[in-house]
């Protein structure tokens, strides 16, 4: 009777085992399948990052020829739409993956792109006296800067409101050259959220009826906003 | 600790990995004992009905509490049971009704196979136990009031009894009779599904609920463990607990069909579950000493265990969750006080693949609604309810997600409260 029991038991146990291998199991194809996908999602990151490379070229190689060209003939839209869309993803991928060293890599090339963009459509401006309005954007991770979260919505929304602004966002905290030197050029305080409007320099959190203020009036006038709606966004404005 | 790859992880990403494990560990436990026994459970799909060979004398006890509306129909479906006439009694008890219940019982008084009786009003359990000391039957079983039986249930159940001298109870199969509005539909998902765990619980030796609903029990088994007890008015339960300390064996018919009432309304059923579930937590804590003990096998390491961590899993995401419903409440706010309406709140209609949500956390979760479909699907069918498939899984599953937390939340913190036991109705 007592071996019985005993079996009875032993045999239980071992299906006690068996159910937890097997759950075990399901969670390691879960973090498999998890991890491949996400893996596929960082090379998806990479492929348009490749794109937008090959948009750099193009555009630098679009300013050489502009040189020939006269103001009318130029598009205003030098860099590929993709950059947007890039930069969503990399926010996204930042919250929600893990494959950190490779992001903090896509990020530094994606602010290369960026200070390129914004360097391209300055001398455009210039050459063809367009007043494009660029913000440059200095944001930290939300963690040390909660203002930074509001002033992406600022930024978002204004980007919807005038969508002709060119509006390049760094990550101050980033180990990149390129950010640093803008920093450096800028004077750019370690507090953050910081804006440059043109040429005014603010190191503080904007409401967007203060930074309209400081947009020209052909940009804010109701109807010179559509017509001028042709450029396209830049970055995700949104804070970390 | 280190998550897969390589980052650290949080202590709430901790416990939600722990949760998640526990609950897909209880549903896969329930499914590998499905495949263990699925040759003895396809037969019983088409079990014939039993031939009895000296059939025992049955007692069904009806207590009732204001129950002028249906008690006729309770009754009617126990006389009409497929069974021999001269064995099968019914003794409705009066528990003290404000309502027309005695009257309308009044009516039996010459019946040859009704006995009725009236008593002040003690609870339901007081009424069944009226009802076993009042019988001489070798069968006792109670129906409530709100409940109907399948003509061939009593005997297939009967015939469990007969197949086996150690079955001390035998349970039925219940099902949620003629819903109308979508909640009701839902339960009866939820009951289908019920239908499948409880089989699974019996062929393991570790039902933990005898339910009012038509339980049959061998009379001696009460001089033997005594009747039932208040219980957190959750008699039903407790009794279960008590037999299975004193390994009385419960059986479970899945062809015995029991056709329910069920509540109609959000504030009936969170009224019912919150009794249930206080119920449950009490009784747990009453059996205490019966955890983890190898004699009690099942019941110890399976039953009690998988029930808390039911309980604590459901609240656990549902707090995650309503924790992250607040975070995007705020952002929205925030968003709406920076932007307005149409640049802050409005979201971006814009599909990408990309956005899907593939964390190890959603996939384990996907797993584990998959095999919640399974016993559903295999519940339902059990039941003879159809395929199995229905839209009413979707709303059982949203109806449950939003409601179940809260009559949870509320029956721990009676608990923790010392609140005392939930109200009957």
């Amino acid at each position: 009777m007592a071996s019985q029991r005993g079996d009875k038991n032993m045999k239980a146990f071992r299906k006690y085992f068996i159910v937890f291998f097997i759950t075990a199991a399901l969670f390691a194809i879960a973090f498999f399948v998890s991890q491949y996908l996400n893996n596929r999602k960082i090379a998806e990151i990479k492929e348009v990052q490749n794109q937008v490379t090959i948009d750099i070229i193009s555009s630098e190689t679009q300013f050489d020829l502009l040189q020939e060209l006269s103001c009318q003939d130029q598009s205003g839209d030098y860099l590929s739409g993709e950059i947007s869309n890039l930069a969503d993803k990399i926010t996204y991928a930042e919250q929600n993956l893990s494959n950190q060293t490779e992001l903090t890599l896509l990020k530094q090339q994606y602010s290369v792109v960026e200070v390129k963009d914004f360097l391209l459509t300055k001398r455009i401006s210039e050459r063809c006296k367009s007043n494009t309005v660029t913000i440059l954007y200095f944001y930290k991770n939300a963690n040390v800067c909660s203002d930074c979260v509001k002033q992406g919505y600022v930024l978002d929304t204004l980007h919807k409101k005038y969508p002709s602004i060119r509006i390049y966002s760094f990550d101050a905290g980033l180990d990149s050259s390129t950010v640093r030197s803008l920093l450096s050029i800028y004077k750019i305080s370690a507090q953050q959220p910081s804006l440059v409007i043109g040429s005014k320099i603010e190191n503080k959190f904007m409401a967007v009826e203060d930074i309209e203020k400081l947009l020209p009036t052909s940009l804010t006038a109701p109807d010179t906003a559509k017509t001028k709606a042709t450029a396209k966004k830049t970055t995700s404005a949104t804070a970390k | 600790m280190i998550g897969c790859y390589g980052k650290y992880m949080t202590i709430p990403e901790f416990f939600t990995y722990t949760v998640v494990f526990l609950a897909l560990y209880v549903q896969v436990f329930f499914m590998v004992t499905y495949f263990e026994h699925r040759k003895k459970l396809r037969a019983l799909k088409n079990e014939p009905l039993p031939e009895l060979v000296n059939p025992p004398k049955v007692a069904i006890i009806v207590p009732c509490w204001n129950e002028e509306k249906t008690v006729h129909g309770t009754i009617a479906s126990i006389l009409a049971l497929d069974y021999p006439e001269h064995l099968l009694e019914v003794i409705a008890v009066d528990d003290g009704s404000t309502d027309t219940t005695w009257d309308e019982l009044l009516q039996y008084k010459d019946h040859p196979r009704v006995r009725i009786f009236q008593k002040e009003n003690g609870g339901k359990h007081t009424a069944i136990n009226f009802g076993i000391d009042n019988t001489d039957a070798d069968i006792v079983g109670g129906l409530d009031a709100d409940s109907f039986v399948a003509p061939d249930a009593l005997r297939r159940m009967i015939g469990m009894f007969q197949a086996d001298p150690e079955t001390m109870a035998v349970t039925p199969s219940l099902i949620v009779d003629q819903p109308k509005n979508i909640l009701q539909f839902a339960q009866r998902i939820e009951y289908n599904m019920s239908t499948y765990n409880k089989k699974m619980l019996s062929l393991l030796g570790a039902i933990h609920v005898t339910p009012g609903p038509f339980s049959l029990f061998r009379k001696p088994l009460f001089d033997k463990i005594g009747k039932f007890k208040k219980a957190h008015n959750t008699e039903d339960q407790e009794l279960a607990y008590r037999m299975q300390e004193h390994h009385q064996k419960i059986e479970h018919s899945l062809n015995s069909f029991i056709y329910t009432r069920a509540p109609d309304t959000v504030k009936k059923l969170y009224t019912q579950r919150l009794r249930w579930i206080y119920g449950f937590i009490q009784n747990t804590n009453d059996y205490r000493r019966l955890l983890f003990k190898r004699e009690y096998l099942n019941f110890s390491f399976f039953t009690l265990p998988s029930g808390i961590v039911s309980i604590l899993a459901v609240i656990y995401l549902s707090l995650v969750f309503a924790y992250d419903a607040i975070l995007f409440i705020i952002k929205k706010i925030t968003q709406y006080s920076i932007a307005g309406f149409n640049h802050g709140v409005l979201p971006n209609i814009h599909f990408d693949l990309f956005y899907i949500d593939t964390g190890a956390v959603t996939i384990v979760t996907l797993f584990l609604y998959v095999v919640l479909l399974f016993s559903i699907v295999m519940g339902t069918r059990m039941n003879k309810q159809g395929s199995g498939f229905s839209w009413h899984i979707l709303a059982y599953l949203l109806i449950y997600s939003v409601i179940a937390p809260f009559w949870l939340l509320k029956a721990v913190w009676n608990t923790i409260a010392r609140r005392g036991q939930p109200a009957w109705r």
